[in-house]
This record gives C-alpha cells, sequence and structure tokens, in this order.
C-alpha cells in the first residue's frame, strides 16, 4: 500500500472504525501515515463532541399533532358530506319516480311552418321579435291564410315574427295536442 | 391519546399508513422518531431555532397533505423528511437572502474545558461552506451512510463522499489550534 492510497482511505476507514490488515502494516511502518490516521481518529472523536440529541420543543409536536387532527377533520367531512348528499338523492329518486306518471303529461304544442306575410320577407341576416297572438279563425281567413271553415268563432294561437320596422313579416299556427 | 404499542417496531410505512387512515398515536410515533434529525441538520444549517422549528413543521405537514410525495422504494422517510426540509430551507434563503445568523444557544456541555472544545468544533463546522457543512452534519453528526445523505442532497455518491473529505480537510485546518499540545491534528 502506498502513502496516497493509505490517506485516500483514511477517512473512511475512521468512519468504518477499522484499520484493514494492509493499512494496518502500513501505518506501522510509515510515521507521516500513521500521524494523518492519529490526526483523522482525533477529528472524527471532535466531531463526536459536537454531536447533539436536541429535538424541536413541545411547542412544534403540539401543533403539527392539531394540524394531523384539523387535516383528519377535514378529511371526512367531505365524505360525510358526499354521502348525505347520495343518500338524499337515493331517496329522492323513487318519489320523483313514483309522482311522475300521476303528474299531465306536458302539453306538445304542433307548429305550422312559418307562412309569409304580404309585407317584405324577412332575410335571414335580419333581426326580428316573435309575439304570441290569439286571433278567431275568421281573421285567420280574413288574412287570406288557410282555415276552417265551420268554426269561426274558434280561438287559435299563433306566432308572428314582427320585422325592426314594425311589419309582421311571418305568422305559423299553433295547436296545443289534446 | 392512546400509547402506541409496540410503536418503535413498526415500520415507517405502516405508521405512514396508520396515520393516513387518521391514527394519531401512529402520527405522532412518526413525528417523534424523525423530528430529532429534521430538526438539527436545520438548526445546523441555518444557526436560527425559530427557522428550524418552522421548517421541521413544514416538513412534516408536507408529509401529511401530499403523502404520496414520499415513495418507500426510493428511499426511507428520514432522509425524504431531512430533504424536504433542505428544499424549504433553500427556498426560504433565497427569499429572504439571509444565510446565516448564529445564534449562541448551543446546548449545555458537561464541563468548562469539554464546553470549550465542543463550542469551537460547533463554530468550525458552521463556518464550513453550505455543501461542506451539510455533508458533515448529515454524516459525522447525524451518522447518515454515504448513500443515505447522497439521497438528501440529491446528489451522486461520490459527491457526498468528496464533499466530506473536503471538509474534513478543512475542519483539521481550522481545529488545529484546538489540539496545540495534544499533537493530533496537525
Amino acid at each position: 500500500m502506498t502513502c496516497r492510497e493509505f490517506c485516500e482511505q483514511a477517512r473512511d476507514w475512521v468512519r468504518e472504525g477499522r484499520l484493514p490488515g494492509d493499512a494496518e502494516l502500513h501505518s506501522a511502518s510509515c510515521e507521516d501515515c500513521s500521524a494523518a490516521w492519529s490526526r483523522e481518529h482525533r477529528l472524527s472523536d471532535l466531531l463526536a463532541s459536537g454531536r447533539s440529541t436536541e429535538i424541536a420543543p413541545v411547542r412544534i409536536e403540539t401543533s403539527v399533532i392539531a394540524a394531523f387532527n384539523a387535516w383528519r377533520r377535514r378529511r371526512w367531512r367531505v365524505p360525510l358530506i358526499a354521502g348525505a348528499v347520495a343518500a338524499m338523492l337515493l331517496l329522492l329518486i323513487p318519489i320523483t319516480l313514483r309522482r311522475k306518471p300521476s303528474q299531465p303529461a306536458a302539453a306538445d304544442p304542433l307548429m305550422t311552418e312559418f307562412l309569409p306575410l304580404r309585407s317584405a320577407p324577412l332575410l335571414p341576416e335580419d333581426s326580428a321579435h316573435l309575439v304570441r297572438i290569439r286571433l278567431r279563425q275568421s281573421e285567420v281567413r280574413r288574412l287570406g291564410l288557410p282555415a276552417g271553415v265551420n268554426a269561426d268563432n274558434r280561438l287559435v294561437d299563433a306566432d308572428v315574427l314582427i320585422g325592426q320596422d314594425g311589419a309582421a313579416r311571418a305568422v305559423r299556427f299553433i295547436r296545443v295536442q289534446e | 391519546m392512546r400509547p402506541m404499542r409496540g410503536g418503535s417496531e413498526l415500520e415507517d410505512v405502516r405508521l405512514l399508513e396508520l396515520a393516513h387512515r387518521g391514527s394519531e398515536a401512529a402520527w405522532t410515533e412518526l413525528f417523534r422518531r424523525h423530528q430529532g434529525p429534521v430538526f438539527r441538520y436545520l438548526l445546523q444549517m441555518t444557526g436560527l431555532r425559530g427557522i428550524a422549528e418552522e421548517l421541521t413543521q413544514e416538513a412534516f405537514l408536507l408529509l401529511l397533505a401530499e403523502p404520496s410525495r414520499f415513495r418507500p422504494e426510493r428511499g426511507a422517510l428520514r432522509p425524504w423528511l431531512i430533504g424536504v426540509a433542505r428544499n424549504k430551507l433553500l427556498r426560504f434563503q433565497e427569499r429572504e437572502r439571509r444565510w446565516e445568523a448564529l445564534d449562541d444557544d448551543l446546548p449545555a456541555p458537561d464541563g468548562p474545558e469539554q464546553a470549550a472544545e465542543r463550542e469551537q468544533v460547533l463554530r468550525a463546522v458552521r463556518a464550513l461552506p453550505p455543501l461542506y457543512r451539510e455533508a458533515v452534519v448529515l454524516c459525522e453528526f447525524e451518522g447518515m451512510e454515504y448513500a443515505e445523505a447522497a439521497k438528501v442532497l440529491d446528489c451522486p455518491v461520490g459527491t457526498v463522499r468528496s464533499r466530506l473529505h473536503r471538509a474534513r480537510q478543512m475542519l483539521l485546518e481550522a481545529l488545529a489550534p484546538v489540539d496545540r499540545g495534544k499533537g493530533c491534528l496537525r
């Protein structure tokens, strides 16, 4: 073993707390390496004196445990709320399903296409608004639109499309399904 | 709080599992088991007791809030916790642009001669550049293996070894006067 090899590894041997056989032989025959070995040993002893067993104060433990308990409460609150919501939904669904058949069927209106009126036709880029009106069949006929002849007084619902100039542009008739 | 039966025998991973199922006893055991090395590392690196306390707490709170960041297959819990504390410390130092504020709040020594010697050792260690100082704190003071220290420092084992060797060389030079008359350090 050379002095260089000895010096390179002496620190690791000190840490391991043992000197291998060939290093021991070298140390016995080399004053410099023997002194280096002693120095490293002495340094390790000095460093050992700097070791401490100090720990964080109790208030840190108290605080970390309090944080744990707060985390635990939060963690359980979410599933509890979710569980409560799920339970309520489970209760409500059968009630809703039971009620549904007894409710009157939603009115499903039948509509004609929009029929253009005499004024200028509505172009796609024009804006307009829709007004729902109720009128007699006789009035429908007077407008030149198709209507039954046997029930002049019968009321008919209609959507009238009114252009920006206020003129009616088109109309569609609505019949509520019975 | 109910004491944890046979707590010291339980593996960290099992304790962590129990803690995440809500066991306060398991959480307390984990904290008590590892807080010392985390706290001492921070204290040696900053010299600021308040910061060491705060960052110790933060390291454990991260474990609580994001347990999946600790991967047991990649190493033990203690190096991971010290690594977290180290990252927090680096961020703190970046933010505060403050490196050292040595307090003299050292633990009570055994006797006057030992006290002086110990104080000089600690001062010499604290005077080392941070990269070398942390190698000494982890490997010499906390008795970590090179591989464990490498996990903490996020560097190869060879780097830890060379930093420690260099640090010891610096300490030999710095502490030579301490040993004047004993004839061993130079």
